[in-house]
């Protein structure tokens, strides 16, 4: 089973915890099994389970699931996150505070934030992000069009920063007041 | 600066992504080469996607992967052939 564990962390990040990304991958894996006839040799394997996983983690859990915690940020500017670390005086400075912030920033602080997204944009940063696919790609799992991909996609990792912004200043991984102009 | 930073910035997650024609990535990196701020953003945002997706890895639990074994070999013996 080559893609379960992969399909594991994507399911985690959907689902939120353990025994639910194992019941999901389970069930992902089993229709996969029994539809396996209706794929179409040639294409992409990857994506057709993923478009599985998708399906029904859409039909089992968002129902299911109220997420008091997702939050929808608004706009958020282009660079945030580099924008808000180092000044431009040094550049030595602010590559040190750049690597403090990209390596202050733990699994758990990741995770939540990827979790506290909105769905519609946590899937296809999950996708891009974690798995690699294409636009093409996730267009097609998620059976929306490409350009609402991509400004998902986009706002959606603008909204990651703002949210790992919320986690570096709470921990202090940024020095005070360090903001590009 | 220059006046091509905006759209540069406007490009920067297709480029990231591999999502852009070549010759529209060669400008991006012809303007990337002389320019060290857009250069210096664009490293960064690179660097967080890396970050971000060695991160968010997970360790599959033994146990499950014993249990989907079972499932999928149950399954396997209950479907017609």
């Amino acid at each position: 089973m080559p893609f379960a564990g992969q399909l594991y962390a994507a399911a985690m990040r959907m689902a939120r915890n353990p025994s639910d990304a194992e019941d999901l991958v389970q069930e992902t894996m089993l229709k996969a099994y029994r539809a396996y006839d209706t794929f179409t040799e040639g294409t992409n394997l990857k994506a057709w389970l993923y478009r599985i996983l998708t399906n029904t983690y859409i039909n089992r859990y968002r129902k299911a699931q109220r997420r008091p915690n997702e939050t929808d940020l608004g706009e958020v500017e282009d660079l945030y996150l580099y924008r808000r670390v180092g000044s431009e005086e040094s550049a030595d400075m602010s590559r040190s505070a750049e690597d403090q912030l990209l390596e202050g920033l733990v699994e758990s602080d990741i995770k939540e934030a990827v979790e506290a997204l909105p769905e519609h944009f946590r899937l296809p940063v999950l996708l891009a992000d974690l798995e690699g696919f294409s636009y093409k790609d996730i267009a097609e799992i998620l059976d929306v069009p490409i350009g609402t991909v991509m400004s998902r996609l986009h706002r959606g990792r603008k909204q990651l920063q703002r949210a790992l912004w919320e986690f570096a200043s709470r921990r202090g991984l940024v020095p005070e007041g360090a903001e590009r102009p | 600066m220059s006046d091509y930073c905006d759209q540069a910035l406007a490009e920067i997650y297709l480029y990231l992504d591999r999502e852009l024609t070549w010759w529209r990535r060669r400008r991006i990196r012809r303007h990337l080469a002389e320019c060290p701020p857009c250069m210096n953003g664009f490293s960064f945002e690179r660097r967080l996607k890396v970050v971000v997706r060695q991160r968010l890895a997970e360790e599959v639990p033994p146990e499950f992967v014993d249990r989907l074994h079972t499932a999928l070999r149950s399954e396997q013996t209950d479907l017609p052939q």
